[in-house]
């Protein structure tokens, strides 16, 4: 199948499809929240449970943010 | 007192002006109900963010942080990952709304299932489920002008004169429709989450350097997470994220958005353009009131976090400024709720069944919105000790939208049967469970009861898209509105590589 039949099949290039995945993963995969559960050891004074939370929501943005800039560098939306 | 009240009345009078200058003239429902389709990523950007996140923000889940810790930090996953959610959905339900002309959430789903009475359904649940928010919004401004006035106002007078405003504000809202609350978002989103995001981590870096507060001396238990042997079960945080992922785009007042905008390149843009700021506002927020739970007076009353701290370290102007964001957060959240409920009741409601022109829906909405800001204005007013229990509740309901909604959007096989079926089976599920089992269930791992609900709900709707087999005219019916998106999708990927192609 040419690659433009399956752009067209896919809105989303493979990579911010499987980047959406991985946010959805770390967010609410129980294992990994378990892991950090009560882990206060301190990176330059925030505990390592806060800055999960914190690398989360931060590598969900980036996705949105890099999911557009993709879109838009490419002329693909309107 | 002269300061606090005199911060709030200069902020209120200037949204009044630009509302006033923005001289909006309802020329149809679409004007009315969705601000004719015209909004950049800039206002729907901030329109999303002032609806999303409420002045109880500040209270409610800066008070979780204060009193549970590092939990409340599900809040913000949630919020962003819900962000990705709308990405998904914009292209298909932006092109849906365009070309069929929908206004509302229900309008979307009584299209795609070919169906009258799911649109009442959804109506149904969307407007009950979002009465005990507003009504819980306007209490909160009970806890912010009992502050305003110094402790002069009994907290019932409090609630009274916060209802009183967030009424009179409503006058501007019944009036102008979306666009009015739009433009209006957009001032009253920049108090709240830009001037806030500043007010926050000048507190947060007051807290450390000048009162030596650090995440050192918090006991242990702020930083659980329930897991394997907890109180709530292994599931809970999955669930509540979980939930309040897909449960964001249910909300009526949320989802009006995907139509607000003049485009699907905007509603992409925008959502790039709210996540760095919602990103900022949360942390700091959640950070901030982590640390604010060692502020003298806060372990006592950990919902007035923001209040306390900011009287503190900044005195009455800071006080009178904090009021100004809780308050400017407060009124995007009670107007887009409130004009999102009119539009449903004419719409969907009266719409449904009597066939009206537009001057008559634009009646019938603003008599709408009319008589819900005078119950929720009188509900709020009253002795209500098992609201907060109702809310939860109608948020475990409202998620039960979701199986429709974007299995709809996504998977050609659902039918008006299963949608039906599984929403009523998926919110009395919820429901029943939730009054037995309030917030989690201990036999399910602590997952809690919308998540049940919604398991019940997938499975009915699946069951029947291969039980009960559409017609060949509603199979084709259906097809034509995938191909449709198809079509756009491939024009705009043909347009994208013609402009790319050298000379």
């Amino acid at each position: 199948m040419p690659a433009f039949k399956r752009d067209l099949r896919n809105a989303q290039p493979r990579w911010v499809s499987a980047w959406f995945c991985a946010d959805a993963i770390i967010a609410l995969a129980p294992p990994l929240y378990w892991a950090f559960d009560g882990d206060r050891t301190p990176i330059l004074g925030v505990p390592v449970v806060v800055l999960y939370f914190i690398a989360v929501s931060t590598c969900t943005a980036l996705s949105i943010i890099a999911a557009y800039l993709s879109e838009a560098f490419r002329g693909e939306i309107n | 007192m002269l300061i606090t009240f005199g911060c709030i009345a200069i902020f209120f009078a200037v949204i009044v002006v630009i509302l006033q200058l923005s001289g909006i003239r309802d020329r149809d429902f679409t004007e009315y109900a969705v601000g004719g389709r015209s909004f950049g990523p800039g206002y729907q950007a901030m329109s999303f963010l002032n609806t999303w996140y409420p002045g109880a923000m500040f209270t409610a889940f800066g008070g979780m942080a204060a009193s549970a810790g590092v939990i409340s930090f599900y809040v913000l996953s949630y919020s962003l990952l819900t962000v990705v959610l709308m990405y998904l959905i914009a292209r298909p339900v932006w092109i849906w709304g365009k070309t069929f002309g929908l206004h509302t959430q229900p309008d979307l789903l009584a299209l795609r299932f070919n169906s009258r009475h799911i649109k009442t359904i959804a109506a149904v649940i969307g407007i009950a489920s979002g009465i005990p928010w507003l009504v819980l919004g306007m209490q909160a401004l009970g806890t912010l002008f009992q502050y305003m006035s110094l402790g002069t106002l009994s907290f019932s007078e409090a609630v009274i004169v916060g209802v009183a405003i967030i009424a009179l504000r409503q006058v501007w809202t019944v009036r102008m429709g979306m666009r009015g609350v739009v433009i209006s978002d957009f001032a009253q989103g920049i108090v709240a989450y830009v001037i806030g995001v500043i007010v926050l981590l000048g507190l947060i870096a007051w807290m450390v350097l000048s009162q030596d507060i650090t995440f050192s001396s918090l006991d242990d238990a702020k930083f659980a997470i329930p897991s394997l042997g907890s109180k709530e079960g292994p599931l809970y945080v999955f669930s509540l994220i979980l939930t309040g992922t897909i449960g964001g785009w249910c909300w009526p007042y949320i989802f009006v958005r995907l139509f607000t905008a003049d485009g699907v390149h905007s509603l992409k843009k925008s959502a790039a353009l709210a996540v760095p700021l919602s990103l900022a506002f949360g942390v700091s927020l959640l950070m901030f009131g982590m640390l604010g739970a060692q502020v003298q007076g806060v372990s006592a009353a950990p919902n007035d976090v923001w209040f306390i701290v900011a009287q503190k370290a900044g005195g009455l102007w800071l006080l009178g400024l904090a009021g100004v964001i809780v308050l400017a957060a407060s009124m995007g959240h009670a107007d887009g709720n409130i004009q999102a409920t009119g539009a449903q009741i004419a719409n969907d409601l009266v719409g449904n069944y009597w066939n009206l022109d537009q001057r008559q829906l634009i009646i019938i909405a603003k008599i709408g919105m009319l008589a819900l800001t005078i119950l929720a204005s009188w509900l709020a007013c009253l002795d209500l000790p098992a609201l907060f229990q109702l809310a939860v509740l109608a948020y475990q309901g409202i998620i039960q939208l979701a199986v429709p909604q974007f299995l709809g959007i996504f998977w050609k096989r659902g039918n008006t049967y299963g949608a039906i079926g599984g929403m009523v089976a998926g919110f009395v599920t919820a429901i029943v469970l939730e009054l037995i089992y309030p917030g989690y269930l201990p036999w399910a791992f602590g997952l809690t009861s919308g998540a049940v609900g919604l398991a019940v709900n997938l499975a009915i709707y699946v069951a029947a898209a291969y039980l009960f087999p559409r017609s060949g005219a509603e199979q084709q019916r259906v097809d034509g509105l995938f191909k449709l998106v198809e079509e756009k999708q491939s024009a705009a990927f043909a347009g994208s590589r013609v402009a790319t192609q050298p000379a």
